[in-house]
């Protein structure tokens, strides 16, 4: 099993903005923004896969929570077996966060309106009143 | 007395101006002027010509030089200019009277090339003519006595007068002042002046006497430090009393000046607390912003993941309830048990029984696989997520309307703070606060000095007693003593002398007292246009004036603004009558503080008092209105506007 969760070496800086601009990411590490990322990806239904991998978050440091949404997803996009190779969950998951990522940080940088955080709230009550 | 004719030559906005009061059956004159016209200025000018000071001066015109401004500006450098005020009084048709004082200036540039004016000498002199005599110039101390014996100074008050303060008189004097006042008007301070001589005269050869026997003499001696001390009290007695006058009369003006003003201190505390309130508002909203946020993060994404959450969740609880999912064991632990035979956590051989099931354990374990491990392991995290998820909704709803209502608040305090700064803006804060601090201060000394006129009080009256009982111990030690008839007789003449002069202006005083006070009662309420509402007016013993109501209560506190002017002025009217100083009133600003039926009536009064004595009103256009000038302007030909003219420096004088 990988020791670590990969990003694409383009995505750093993307990484370092979000947190700058998204006020609730501010004092985040950089597990968290990469779960944000995933989230973000797997929201949208968009995987990109890495083209130069760089080593991010040490997987000894995901919590039972942090693994219990990797592995959710997987298991959402392929089966219960996909947990027999962790190798393939942690793929899926940097596919999703690359993805995801390049959304946010054009999102960020669009001239949408209001804040990433208003519109965030915005987007989370709906699928509370909705579902 | 009447004043006759005032002459101003460059005293400030009166250049040029000379005033006449000619007499007729009403001795009524008028003068109407917007404010800061010179109408103030024609009594501070009297004041100044009398006395050198300007008592009624205004706040405004402190900075300003005395002499005039556009005389000032005119003038080229090192000219010597000056500033006159002449006084022309006549007294009972015996004395015609000229007050003449001349303050003398150098002008010189300043270094931006203005003109200042440097005082460079003041005269002072009066002219008197007594009927078919020649007249007789006075200078310097002689001038000043003459001033003091036809206007003493001490007792201008009362007959200077801002109309505006009328109302608060008796608030701001005391009675003493008033005993003293009618003292001075009446005379009786000559007799007190006697008396005082005698009484050291007394003192001398009381101590003359006893120095033939040690203990008369010790008695003198005693009789002497406590009379000695008696006067030093009565003296800081005086002063106590002085102070609380001085301090009633400038807490008047604050007042007068703060009655419109906002109360700046208590603005300011309030401005205070609003900030204070405002930062703790602005803390809780970031608090509150911070924890919705991390809610929105923590559990907001999770909503996005809701549909996954459940259907994993589910999965994985259908695998528990289908037995599935094994019970989570350490396989190794029970591996090397049986291998062993030896339980591994107590160290003790396992008994037959507990081989058996640690076999059935690991068959069971053995069909489990990995991925059940994970799902067990998944599934509390999973329903902790489905707990927040439902909580989400309602939580985020309490913080948001936490937020809304604090904002609310927060736009409160921001208002009440931009409203208190709007209605600040308006003043001059700064003087206000620090006239307010002032008025505090001295509330503060007066109280002060009341506590102590109380101490010095009783301590007089303690020490008059204690004398008292010296003399008479001192009239037997004398008698003791073989004195040669002729100082006996002397001393008995003077001692005799002195209490019969201490007995004449004790029944004196009485006498003035309660004619001032019948004499009061007489004016009052024949010139009162309410006659049921009153009973009487009383000065009572400490020399305060008490107006009753019919219904038995004192009631000067609760009498309107022109009940309280118009007493004033029957008791101030009383106080000439009686002494016979019949002097002349000046009114400024008469019924400033009276308005509707009430203005009417004090027009009547005021109209009614100039039959018998010269009273000259200043009026601002606000106060001669209609009604006023119904009631007086028929009564006089004396009427006179003042109007500013070129650059506001000055003023003319036009007929009404």
């Amino acid at each position: 099993m990988a020791d670590r969760l990969f990003i694409d070496s383009d995505d750093r800086r993307k990484y370092e903005e979000i947190k700058k601009v998204i006020d609730f990411l501010s004092d985040k590490d950089t597990k968290d923004l990469f779960i944000f990322a995933m989230l973000n990806g797997f929201k949208n239904n968009q995987r990109k896969q890495l083209n130069r991998r760089e080593g991010f978050v040490r997987t000894e440091y995901l919590h039972d929570q942090d693994l219990a949404i990797i592995k959710s997803i997987a298991i959402s996009y392929e089966s219960f077996d996909i947990l027999t190779d962790l190798d393939n969950v942690f793929k899926i998951a940097e596919e999703l966060a690359h993805a995801g990522i390049d959304l946010l940080y054009l999102e960020i940088n669009s001239q949408s309106l209001g804040s990433y955080e208003k519109r965030f709230e915005h987007e989370v009550i709906s699928k509370c009143v909705n579902t | 007395m009447r004043v006759e004719r005032i002459i101003f030559r460059n005293f400030r906005q009166l250049r040029a101006v000379e005033f006449l009061f000619p007499h007729s059956q009403h001795d009524l004159h008028l003068f109407v002027a917007q404010n800061g016209t010179a109408k103030t200025n024609i009594i501070n000018g009297i004041n100044w010509c009398l006395y050198g000071d300007e008592p009624h001066i205004s706040r405004g015109s402190e900075k300003l030089p005395l002499l005039n401004m556009n005389c000032l500006e005119e003038a080229s450098d090192n000219k010597n200019e000056i500033t006159i005020v002449e006084l022309y009084i006549s007294v009972d048709d015996e004395y015609n009277i000229i007050f003449k004082r001349i303050q003398k200036f150098i002008i010189k540039k300043d270094i931006q090339g203005r003109n200042k004016p440097y005082e460079n000498g003041q005269e002072f002199n009066v002219i008197m003519q007594r009927r078919n005599s020649t007249p007789e110039i006075l200078l310097n101390d002689e001038a000043v006595n003459n001033v003091e014996r036809f206007i003493p100074h001490k007792i201008r008050d009362f007959y200077f007068f801002d109309g505006e303060k009328l109302d608060s008189y008796f608030r701001e004097t005391t009675g003493n002042r008033i005993k003293e006042t009618m003292n001075k008007i009446s005379g009786i301070d000559l007799l007190k002046t006697i008396l005082n001589r005698l009484q050291t005269f007394l003192l001398d050869i009381t101590r003359d006497i006893a120095k033939a026997n040690p203990k008369a003499d010790n008695t003198s001696q005693q009789i002497l430090f406590k009379s000695n001390l008696l006067k030093e009290e009565e003296v800081a007695r005086d002063n106590y009393q002085e102070q609380i006058r001085v301090a009633k009369q400038r807490l008047s003006d604050i007042e007068e000046f703060l009655k419109d003003s906002p109360d700046v201190i208590s603005l300011e505390d309030n401005r205070n607390q609003f900030k204070k309130q405002k930062i703790q508002i602005t803390n809780k909203i970031n608090k509150a912003v911070k924890d919705k946020n991390e809610l929105l993060y923590r559990v907001g994404r999770l909503v996005l993941l809701k549909d996954v959450i459940l259907d994993v969740n589910e999965l994985i609880k259908n695998k528990k309830k289908n037995n599935e999912l094994p019970p989570r064991i350490d396989r190794d632990l029970i591996e090397d048990s049986l291998k062993t035979k030896m339980c591994k956590i107590s160290n003790q051989d396992l008994p037959p029984i507990c081989i058996t099931e640690f076999k059935k354990i690991i068959e069971k374990f053995e069909l489990s696989t990995n991925v059940a491990s994970q799902l067990t392991e998944m599934g509390p995290v999973l329903n902790q997520f489905e707990n927040e998820i439902k909580k989400f909704p309602d939580l985020m709803k309490e913080l948001t309307v936490s937020i809304v209502d604090l904002e609310a608040d927060l736009k409160k305090s921001d208002d009440s703070i931009a409203e208190i700064d709007n209605l600040l803006s308006n003043y001059q804060t700064d003087k206000i606060r620090n006239l307010a601090e002032e008025r505090m201060e001295l509330e503060k000394a007066k109280d002060s000095s009341i506590g102590r006129l109380a101490i010095e009080v009783e301590s007089i009256k303690n020490l008059k007693n204690d004398i008292e009982i010296l003399n008479s111990k001192l009239n037997n030690e004398l008698d003791k003593i073989e004195l040669n008839k002729s100082r006996l007789a002397e001393k008995e003449l003077i001692d005799r002398t002195v209490r019969y002069l201490e007995n004449i202006i004790d029944s004196l005083s009485l006498k003035i007292k309660q004619k001032v006070q019948e004499r009061t009662n007489e004016l009052f309420f024949s010139l009162i246009w309410k006659k049921g509402t009153y009973n009487k007016v009383i000065i009572n013993d400490e020399y305060n004036v008490e107006l009753f109501h019919s219904s038995g209560f004192s009631s000067l506190g609760s009498a309107s603004a022109a009940e309280r002017e118009l007493l004033a002025l029957s008791f101030i009217l009383a106080l000439h009558n009686i002494s016979g100083f019949d002097a002349p009133l000046f009114i400024d600003t008469p019924v400033a503080r009276v308005a509707g039926e009430n203005r009417i009536n004090m027009g009547k009064v005021l109209g009614n008092i100039s039959l018998g004595k010269q009273v000259t009103l200043l009026f601002t256009p606000d106060e001669y209105s209609e009604n006023i000038q119904r009631e007086l302007s028929h009564l006089t030909k004396n009427k006179h506007s003042l109007k500013l003219i070129s650059n506001e420096h000055e003023v003319k004088l036009e007929d009404l």
